[in-house]
């Protein structure tokens, strides 16, 4: 099955998911079908056109699925048996399980919800015939606080931690929005630099203020740059620190990066561990063999 | 295209509507849409099971009269064919909800909208009250994720082109076994069949794009496998001794237990997952960090530190 689903049998299972959907939603605006389906207004007409003719061996009006369209709104009646809610197929079941375990991966949830959500994914786990599964190390322990910031329109004082400056610092930030990327946590907050994105699993503590703004002058930025590296070894870890893909094709050994912070190309270019070179910018390759000479005076003890 | 599907549909119909076996010629004979030679009508439904099957119908074959030994009939149980969660109330119809609608614009979007339209056929509406307001989202979905769900569900085997350590590119032929997410990648777990191991691999570092390469249901996949399992071994289990400058290197803190400290210094007992990725972290954290044991890998700091000074000479 895993070939492509051709046109007509996509078709073929939509008419027989809107006979249930059709039944427990009568007299719908054929629009909203549309939308609902996700197809166009004309397609589902078709489709609603073809399912008048399906019916019963004998197909006389009597065994024929009866549907009525009055201004616009669809019913259906005598489709007795196909009425019932049709069973998820296997990757239907992968589907919603992969995505249960992101609603467990991210939210905040007491103990009863936790405990039925698991039960409910337990239940798809079992008709599933594959098994899927999902880790994650999302901590949501600040989500709690910075929704109650949120709700009662206070600030935010956080410790942050900055990998790149490896510094912890207390930020005074004014709450927008929390979401979730790339199976991580973020808080989107206007500080004293203009909005910013903090990961959460980078917060070590977070506590409402009640203090009036202060001008953090916090500026990790600066005006971007370009640099030039080499890949002296082949390094899929090192390349991938820089941002190059692994699925592409192609993968060249010397190539240019744009980077707005100074302290993390030279802290990615020492943690590369030799695969990679910086070429250019100049100033950088000294601070480079600079930092070399004072990691190998501390060792040196 | 469209007497096709009305045929479909209607196979559907009188399958799930019959008590008994329906034989191939009852079929033939009082079902629209058959038409043409005997041979192009019994060629049509033999394509119509294997379509019907394909969307996940289950159609029963069995014996029309079990006194004769005549022609195979065949059935649809509606308890297969009907939505296999029972008692669900609406907050579980929220959760189910909320689960397929985190594919939005993701890989797995059409399998999702499918499900959500049979969630909601069930009449119950979702009660979201009791549900956090942050709705999950897919995000870094891969297009490969796609195929392999169905490889998986299936059990056909894959083939792809994979970016190695090294940065060479082979050629994989793999057994999918499980699939998952975990630090925002997605990950595929299976058999390798070249290296007869079972190997992890990031979907992110697939070349080009996955094939199938085999046919449905040609393995089976080990009753006590288990992904988080098989990842949770891979991590870390070794220790090393570190000395870390007092108020630095905050991400290696979280994962380590102070043995002793004095005014500058802690030295900290830290686990790792292997040598490489260490010395990667002594090295980012520079001068505020320093390995003590193994002497090993200490060693290896140096000489790699001495490598990149005479780079960057």
């Amino acid at each position: 099955m895993p070939k492509e689903i051709s046109p007509a049998l996509q078709k073929v299972s939509r008419m027989l998911n809107l006979v249930p959907y059709l039944s427990t939603h009568q007299n719908i605006a054929l629009k909203e079908l549309a939308n609902r389906f996700d197809v166009s207004k004309k397609e589902i007409l078709e489709d609603l056109n073809a399912l008048w003719m399906c019916g019963l061996p004998g197909y006389t009006p009597l065994e024929l699925i009866d549907l009525s369209f009055e201004d616009g709104f669809v019913s259906i009646s005598n489709a007795e048996a196909l009425q019932m809610p049709r069973s998820l197929t296997q990757p239907e079941l992968m589907t919603l399980i992969l995505g249960i375990g992101l609603i467990l991966d991210a939210q905040e949830l007491d103990d009863e919800q936790r405990q039925r959500i698991n039960t409910l994914r337990d239940s798809l786990v079992a008709l599933s015939s594959a098994k899927v599964s999902l880790t994650s190390n999302i901590d949501s322990g600040h989500r709690f606080v910075i929704k109650q910031a949120m709700d009662c329109r206070k600030a935010l004082m956080i410790s942050y931690h900055s990998p790149v400056r490896d510094t912890l610092t207390q930020r005074l930030v004014y709450p927008i929005s929390l979401h979730v990327e790339n199976g991580l946590e973020y808080l989107q907050a206007s500080t004293a630099d203009g909005v910013r994105s903090f990961r959460l699993d980078r917060m070590s503590a977070v506590q409402i203020a009640d203090a009036k703004p202060i001008g953090v002058a916090d500026t990790a930025t600066r005006p971007a740059f370009r640099a030039k590296i080499e890949l002296v070894r082949s390094d899929r870890r090192s390349a991938e620190a820089f941002g190059l893909s692994s699925g592409s094709s192609e993968m060249s050994k010397v190539f240019e990066v744009d980077c707005f912070s100074e302290e993390w190309l030279i802290r990615t270019v020492l943690s590369c561990a030799g695969a990679v070179e910086l070429k250019e910018p100049l100033h950088l390759r000294a601070e480079i063999a600079r930092w070399g000479g004072d990691l190998l005076e501390s060792y040196a003890d | 295209m469209s007497r096709k599907s009305e045929r479909l549909v209607n196979l559907t119909i009188a399958l799930l509507a019959t008590k008994r076996y329906l034989t191939k010629s009852e079929i033939l004979k009082s079902i629209e849409g058959y038409e043409g030679s005997p041979e192009t009508k019994e060629r049509m439904f033999e394509r119509d099971k294997d379509d019907l099957r394909g969307l996940g119908i289950e159609i029963e074959v069995g014996s029309f009269d079990p006194l004769f030994e005549d022609e195979p009939g065949y059935r649809i149980d509606p308890q297969s064919y009907r939505f296999q969660l029972k008692d669900l109330d609406s907050n579980d119809i929220a959760i189910l909800s909320l689960a397929a609608q985190a594919w939005r614009g993701a890989a797995l979007e059409t399998s999702a909208l499918s499900a959500l339209m049979k969630l909601s056929s069930i009449g119950i509406a979702a009660d979201l009250s009791e549900l956090p307001s942050i709705a999950p989202q897919v995000t870094n979905s891969v297009d490969e994720i796609e195929l392999i769900t169905n490889s998986l569900a299936s059990r056909t085997p894959i083939s792809f082109s994979y970016r190695n350590a090294d940065l060479s590119i082979s050629n994989r032929r793999i057994h999918p076994y499980s699939t998952g997410s975990a630090d925002g990648f997605w990950y595929l777990a299976g058999l390798d069949l070249d290296k007869q191991e079972v190997r992890i691999f990031r979907l992110d570092r697939i070349v080009g794009h996955a094939q199938i390469n085999g046919e449905q249901g040609s393995y089976l996949v080990p009753d006590d496998f288990d992904l988080a399992t098989l990842m949770g071994t891979q991590a870390k289990k070794n220790k090393a001794l570190i000395r870390v400058r007092r108020d630095k290197a905050h991400s290696m803190r979280s994962a380590s237990t102070i043995v002793e400290s004095d005014a500058e210094w802690d030295l900290v007992e830290y686990i790792y997952a292997n040598e490489d990725q260490l010395i990667s972290e002594a090295l980012w954290y520079r001068g505020d960090l320093k390995i003590v044991e193994p002497h090993v890998l200490r060693d290896r700091v140096i000489s790699v530190v001495r490598e990149i000074g005479a780079h960057h000479a």
